[in-house]
């Protein structure tokens, strides 16, 4: 009877021990599992540095960051329209002065100045009219530019 | 009779005078807007011709107010920017004949 009892109590314990061991490799994982997946997530990382630093010195925005580098891509494409609109105005400024020089060399304003220059600053703002125009006043107030009659014409 | 409109242009060192009614076609005053910028411009019996260029809101303002009885006066500096504009439409002006 012992004896069966001691074989009983015997197999228990060799169950239970096979039973925690099982339980324990569950939960942990194992050394080889563990850097596996740290080295795959080193790559991942790896891989997307890459990728940004690719995309960063050839000015294209990353697929696998679009979301991050599409902000640079469109303030690219403003800061493009932004200069192509400054160089326009700085043109239309450029005709209208030039105008301007036209007449105080020959030292007279007419109708076709008139016309001109309305022409050359149509798309400036009030502003940078005014600034043209006030040379134009300033050199009719010191007698420097003569004033067609014709220019008077509506 | 040629009539003008009720107006007097005063520079800064120099007054302009120039009143409708005027019989000569020599005198002349007007202020000519581009709707962000105007240009104001005088001449006075002499023939001396002044002039004022603005994009300034308030006297863009005040020259958008501008009629045909309007007394108009506009200053000037040496830039030949408009310092003042100032415009009255009332009945203490010449009246209209």
């Amino acid at each position: 009877m012992s004896r069966i009892a001691a074989v009983v109590i015997a197999c228990l314990g060799v169950m239970t021990t096979f039973l925690f061991y099982l339980r324990i490799a569950e939960r942990v994982p194992t050394a080889s599992n563990s850097g596996e997946a740290e080295i795959i997530a080193r790559l991942d990382r790896l891989e997307k540095s890459i990728a940004q630093l690719a995309a960063a010195r050839a000015g294209a925005p990353s697929a696998t960051d679009s979301a991050t580098l599409a902000a640079p891509a469109a303030s690219g494409r403003a800061e493009l329209d932004g200069e192509r609109v400054a160089a326009a105005r700085a043109a239309a400024i450029r005709d209208g002065n030039d105008i301007v020089d036209r007449a105080l060399g020959v030292g007279q304003w007419t109708t076709d100045d008139e016309r001109a220059l309305a022409e050359s600053t149509g798309t400036l703002d009030g502003e940078a009219v005014a600034a043209i125009h006030a040379r134009v006043a300033a050199a009719i107030n010191s007698d420097l530019l003569k004033i067609a009659p014709s220019a008077l014409r509506p | 009779m040629k009539r003008k409109t009720t107006a007097f242009a005063i520079g800064a060192t120099l007054a302009l005078g120039i009143v409708h009614n005027t019989p000569d076609a020599i005198q002349y005053i007007f202020c000519e807007s581009q709707g962000t910028s105007a240009n104001c411009q005088a001449r006075n019996l002499a023939g001396l011709v002044r002039s004022c260029s603005t994009a300034n809101p308030a006297f863009l303002a005040a020259i958008h107010s501008i009629g045909t009885d309007s007394f108009l006066l506009f200053r000037w500096n040496a830039a030949g920017q408009c310092t003042s504009v100032s415009v009255r439409n009332g009945s203490l002006t010449v009246p209209k004949v």
